[in-house]
Order: structure tokens, then sequence, then C-alpha cells
């Protein structure tokens, strides 16, 4: 009996193992034990529904993130055929410039009231790739995908952004777009800005929030006819090394971490929770682009990306001349 | 035969021992069947009635969820219960949803603690029960009532008494609908000497049992600075219909001297099912309570709760629309080690889950726990009875296989259309097991081979 059993245990796992795995094949063709292949761009980008907001107007918005599966190469796929809203009048605020990973709500679109049940598909083809169509639909029926603007629990909100130029103030994914259009040649800086202020409502008792929770700020681009290079401005200053006392001990260690990574020019921190973020762009090539600044909370302990909570995007558009 | 031909020719320091605890399982589990095969035979002819046979099997195991206060939705209380309700409770035993245990019983070792599943024989039972047409008999063969615990009591009571510690964590409020909540407050313990754990368990209180995901509890200590600082030690990880957790004798997980609790809930306010979308349930609060050893408690060994990832790391995982994914990590130690329990975790469109323990000097892979039929809304953490939990010699390599479904074949899948990708939120998914492990050295372990190979002489 006991020959019997510890055969048929083993004949299992010979049996179901394999025929599992050829059955699991990944996303991108890959078994799932198979290693990735040299990263060059040659893999797809998958478009992602966050969720979703029932805004307080009546009104619906769907936000749309992507993984881009290459992890060291960014992807450019330009609005058209192969990067597409298949409702029309949302297509064209979509990223063409696609960074490496997981980018999450990176845009949305806002239905009407009487539209809630339309399905809006997001379609990308990355044509280095196997030239599949990857595509997802933004939709609102289902409450496992609802998003909200309530509090978090440890009092965490979307932060709110504003242009020097406008009046108006956006929040969460849907953001806000700048109103005014920097003009610039190729080759000439352009300093892009962008306020913003920490809303957040914590409890002072708590050790983790004596100090106010610094807001980091992401500049990035989102339309990009060419290349673009960031330069620190003078605002954002290199932080200074920090001294490490103890390199052995856990808190040693993450001194050296921070030194050895510090944040590129595009990346701000403001430290009180609140002000200005400032970079300094050049730009490749002639063209319509458009940059993009996330502000996140993330610091604190109920704000992270994969929690869906809290980030806010704002929008530049760039005129590039020759 | 075939075992012990290969121990007498290199010693059992590379034998599965995970086998002998097998071996001893597939011997009990002879008799059970034969049981369950005689019943079943006999039950043509044997009138089977409520009062004689099936209440007895109700009160055991449905009465404490299904009654008023309880958190099942139907009250199965008494015979009226019982005979309303037949062809659903029919349906379900037979097909093993009810009660909500869910672990494979015909492969991998079958002897846990707490194991809520019924026997073959009762289910029998219940079944030629409702096909004879619930009958309700002689109510002079009726059992005396079931004493129950009160349903806001701690289940582990009858076997502890109270808990040693209680540390609530501070009360939120959670609204019917909305993005899933991470609640993350602090809590002092007030213990300041390092003890042991004798069990666990983590009890959402009042109309939190609906919403509470799964709540994980670290230690931390505070600094001089006021700041906190993790122990490294992991007090325990609920999540949705788990029961609790129970440290066998003679090991020791350590509740650290003058440790905080660190709370991570996640509640889900989907959970809250009817209610309307601008309700709020007002103070949910989540309770660990905490059973101690005496402070002279003598052990040998040290035990973790450790949460294992797949291979690339569950930040890897995708699942593509209306199609599968298996996930996969494999996991070794530089000294033996004996697994205590295994709890799979993954959110909506996690389907199956197994366990396995592979030898890489003979080849041989031994399935350790099999769950076929995973369910979000019942975790278990698969508690090893203690001679039978796997010895895990050096170097030999656990398995531990995940199974996704995000097909609309799945039906707690609430959009087969999406694309699903690591994340916090029910929504997403993540893979991973929770496994107790005691970390042995040599001498320990190859005492426990010895002391199980002459049990199973013995059974055999």
């Amino acid at each position: 009996m006991v020959g019997r059993a510890s055969l048929a245990l083993l004949l299992c796992v010979v049996v179901a193992g394999p025929a599992a795995l050829r059955a699991q094949a990944a996303a991108d063709g890959r078994l799932p034990l198979q290693p990735p292949p040299p990263s060059g761009g040659q893999q797809n980008v998958i478009p992602f529904m966050e969720g979703w907001y029932a805004n307080e107007d009546g009104t619906y918005t769907v936000a749309f993130g992507y993984l881009n599966l290459n992890r060291d190469v960014t992807v450019m796929i330009p609005v058209g055929d192969d990067n597409r809203l298949d409702v029309a009048e949302f297509d064209g605020m979509q990223p063409t410039t696609f960074l490496p990973g997981r980018q999450r709500g990176v845009f949305s679109v806002t239905l009407p009231a009487d539209r809630v049940d339309e399905d809006v598909w997001w379609s990308l083809r990355n044509h280095q790739a196997d030239g599949e169509v990857m595509r997802v639909p933004g939709r609102t029926n289902a409450i496992a995908y609802e998003l909200d603007w309530k509090l978090r629990p440890q009092g965490s909100l979307h932060p709110l952004v504003w242009f020097e130029s406008s009046s108006r103030q956006g929040r969460g994914p849907r953001g806000i777009v700048a109103e005014t259009t920097p003009t610039t040649t190729v080759g000439s800086p352009v300093v892009l800005s962008i306020n913003t202020r920490d809303p957040s409502e914590r409890d002072p008792d708590d050790y983790r929030f004596v100090n106010a929770i610094p807001l980091r700020v992401v500049w990035s681009r989102y339309q990009s006819p060419g290349d673009v290079e960031f330069t620190r401005h003078e605002s954002n200053p290199l932080p200074e090394p920090e001294v490490v006392v103890d390199s052995a001990s856990a808190a040693g260690r993450r001194a050296i971490a921070r030194n050895n990574n510090s944040p590129g020019p595009q990346s701000i921190l403001l430290v009180e929770g609140h002000g200005e973020a400032s970079v300094i762009v050049t730009f490749s090539e002639p063209g319509e682009y458009i940059m993009r600044a996330q502000v996140d909370n993330f610091r604190a302990v109920d704000s992270a990306s994969n929690d869906q909570c809290c980030w806010t995007n704002g929008y530049v558009r760039v005129r590039v001349t020759r | 035969m075939d075992l012990q031909t290969r121990s007498a020719r290199s010693g059992a320091s590379w034998m599965g021992a995970a086998t002998l605890a097998l071996i001893a399982t597939f011997a009990l589990q002879g008799g059970a069947a034969a049981q369950a095969t005689f019943a079943s035979a006999d039950g043509v002819d044997v009138d089977v009635t409520y009062a004689k046979d099936v209440a007895s099997i109700i009160q055991k195991n449905c009465t404490v969820c299904h009654r008023p206060g309880g958190i099942g939705p139907i009250d199965l209380v008494d015979y009226e219960d019982a005979k309303r309700y037949a062809r659903r409770i029919r349906r379900q035993v037979a097909n093993r949803l009810m009660p909500p245990y869910y672990y494979d019983h015909d492969i991998g070792i079958q002897e846990l603690k707490h194991d809520w599943r019924l026997s073959d024989e009762d289910i029998n039972t219940i079944v030629e029960w409702v096909d004879q047409g619930a009958l309700m008999g002689d109510p002079d063969d009726m059992p005396p009532p079931a004493d129950l615990p009160d349903t806001d009591d701690w289940a582990l009571t009858p076997d502890f008494g109270a808990p040693d510690l209680v540390v609530p964590s501070s009360p939120i409020d959670v609204p019917a609908r909305g993005l899933d909540l991470w609640h993350r407050p602090l809590a002092p313990i007030g213990i300041d000497s390092d003890r042991c754990i004798k069990a666990l368990q983590v009890k959402p209180s009042g109309d939190a049992k609906g919403v509470v995901h799964h709540a994980n509890s670290t230690f931390m200590r505070m600094q001089e600075d006021g700041s906190f600082v993790g122990t490294g030690d992991r007090a325990t990880e609920y999540a949705m219909g788990k029961l609790g957790e129970v440290i066998p004798e003679g090991v020791c997980r350590t509740l650290p001297a003058d440790a905080w609790v660190r709370w991570d809930i996640h509640m889900y306010p989907g959970g809250l099912g009817t209610l309307a979308a601008d309700a709020v349930i007002p103070d949910n609060v989540v309770e660990l309570g905490i059973w101690l050893h005496p402070e002279d408690y003598d052990y040998e060994y040290k035990q973790d709760l450790v949460s294992y990832m797949f291979m690339e790391g569950q930040h890897d995982m995708l699942l593509p629309p209306n199609g599968f994914e298996m996930t996969q990590g494999l996991r070794s130690f530089d000294h033996p080690v004996r697994v205590d329990s295994f709890q799979p975790h993954g959110h909506l469109r996690l389907r199956a889950a197994s366990l396995e323990i592979f030898y890489p000097e003979t080849g041989r892979t031994e399935v350790i726990s099999m769950v076929s039929n995973w369910s979000a809304v019942w975790h278990q953490s698969h508690i090893y009875e203690d001679d039978v939990a796997p010895l895990v010699p050096t170097g030999a390599v656990l398995v531990m296989k995940q199974w996704f479904d995000n097909t609309s074949a799945n039906p707690n899948n609430p959009d087969p259309d999406q694309w699903v990708d690591y994340g916090s939120r029910t929504a997403d998914e993540m893979s991973h097991f929770w496994m107790a492990v005691t970390h042995l050295d040599d001498e320990g372990y190859e005492r426990m081979v010895e002391e199980r190979k002459e049990k199973a002489k013995v059974i055999s």
C-alpha cells in the first residue's frame, strides 16, 4: 500500500507538472519558467484599466495605466492605429512615450452620466515586439474596480496641483492640463513648474506625522516626438550625502543606498508637503510635446502606487520649433 | 519495502521525511474510507433520520456559524431549518463546499489540526437523509442541544482559555463602497520580557467580519526618539475565514520584549454586500489575541511565520484577459526544517495551490498539500498534526505552485477582460504562501526522522 501511494504521488507530479506548464504561457509568449529574453524594446506594452471613480457631478472617470515589459527601454508608439482609444472623442490624450515597467494611473477619460455603460477600449501595438494588439476595456460595471476620493485610513488624500497661469486645481489621476503652452526651440532649455499642496488630514498625535509628509514630484515625457533631457533646477539642489554612522546597521545600509541612488533632476522632493517643483527641459526634435508631472505622497503609510492612491497628474503641452 | 531498502542503503538523512508523514496518513485513511463505503452501502436499507443521525453532524459542524448572530447566511439550528434547506445542504456538503475548509482529501498529508472537513461517512449520511425525504424521526433520538460558544468569543478559547493578551487596532469607519482601505495603526502590547507564543488568533469584531480581507501584524519597538523599527518578528497573518495559529509544543515563536503591534489591515468595502452605496459601518476594530507559554517555558527550536514568494517575485506576475497563469516558487534552507503550516494567499483569480518537496539527491518529488478549489473568502492556515508535519532535510526544495484563472469560468472574477498584475487591492493579485517553519539542526532532524520511522513500523 505504501509503495502504491508513493508511486501515485510521484505520477501525479510527473503527469500534471509539464501539462500545467504548457497550458500557462505568459502574455508575452514565454513559458512561466522561461527566463525573459534580453530586452531591446522587443517586448509588448500592456494597457491597464486601473479602475473608475463616481464623480460628484454624476460623471464617471476611468483611469488607465500601462506595463512596459521592456525592463530598461522606453517604447514610443504614436497615437494612431497602434495606439488608440476606440471612442474617438477620448482619443489623443493617451501617452505615446512608454517608460519601462508599471506606470499606474497615467491618464483618464471621463464619461457623461448617460454613457456610464459604455466601454472605452485602449489598444496598443508595439511593432518591435510580436505585432500583437494588446487591449483593455475601460468600464464601470465592477465594484471591485471602484476607486474614490475619500480620506484614506491615516488621512491621505490626492495632492492638489495647479499651474501658475491658472486658478483651476487638479486632483487624482484625472489631474489638470496647463492652459498655456510654452514655446521653445530645439536645444534651448525651458523651465517647467507645477504647484502643489497636500490636503491630507493626519493625526498629529501619531509620531509618524509629527513632521510633514514630503510630496514627490516626478517629471517625465508623456507624448514626445523626440528625446528630452532634464537638468536640475536651482530650486532642486542635489541632496547632501547622508552621514553614515554605522555602515553595518540597517539604518546605515539604508543611508548608503540613498546616497548611491540620488534622485535625478526630474524628481523633486517638497519636504514641507507643498511648494513649486521646477525642472529644466531641453528637447531634441521639433514638434508638439506633452510633459507629465506626477505628484504623490507615497511616503505616507497609507499611500502607495499599488494601493491606487494617492497621486495627481499635471500635464504641460510644449511646442518646440527649429 | 521500497523505502526500507533505500533507507538501509544510505541512511535516513536523505530520505523524504515527508514521505514518512504520508505513510502514516495513508495508513490511517484506509480505515476512514472503509467506514464511508460501509455507511453508503447500508444507507439504502436503513432509515436515516434527523434526530438519530443528522442533528449531531449539523450541531457539531454547521450551527456554530449558521445561527442568529452567526456569520452564515441561513440558520441551521433545528429540524425545521434543516428540512427547509435540505437540498441546499445536500449540494454543499456533497461537493465539499461546506464546511468551508478547502483542502484536497485525496492527496498529500491529511492529518490537520482544526480540520473542518466532514468525513465521508458524515457526507454520505446527510446525502442519504435528504434522498430519503429529510425525515425527522423519533424526537427521543435527538442529541442534547449543542453548547456553542458566543459568536464573538475567541475560537481557540475551548483549547487554551481566554487569551493572555488582547491587542486591538484603533477603530475605523468603513464605507460600503469605494476603494479598498489599508489601515496601519500602531498599538502597544505591554510585555517587558521576551516570551514564547503558544497560539494566536486575529478576530475582527462585529461588522468588521464582513470587510476585513486580511490583517497582518508585525512587531515593532519604539526608539528613544519616538520612532519605531521592526524587530524582525511577525506576529501572525489573518485573512478572511482563517481560524488562527497554534504553535507546536517544544518550539518558540518569539514575542519580543517591549514590542508594539504594527497592524496592516486590508478592508474591502465591497464585502459589505447589499448595503446602500452611501452607508458606513462605523468603528471597525480588529483584535489580536495572544496565548503565551509560561516564562520558564523550555523549548528546543525557534519557529517563524514567513511569506514565501514565487520564483521571480510576485511583482512580476501578469494574467492576460480571459487567460490563465501559473506561478512557481522554490525555496531551500541551509539547515533542516519542519513545515508546521501551509496557507496559500491570493485574491479573486487564484483557483488552486500546491506545496511539494523536491529531493535533489534522488530526483523524487512529493506532493505535501493541495488545494484544488481555493476561495478568497476562506483562507485557512492548514496546520499539520505534530507527527506528520513535513521534515525537510538540508538542501531539499520546497516547490510552491499556484494556478490563476482570469476567465469567465471563475465565478469570483469581477471582469475577465482585464489584465491583472500584482497589487494590494482585491481586484489585483498576489502569489505567496504563508508558512510557519521550525528551524532545526541536524541532530534534531535525525531524531525526529527516527521517531517517525518507528511509528510507521507500528502502524504498518
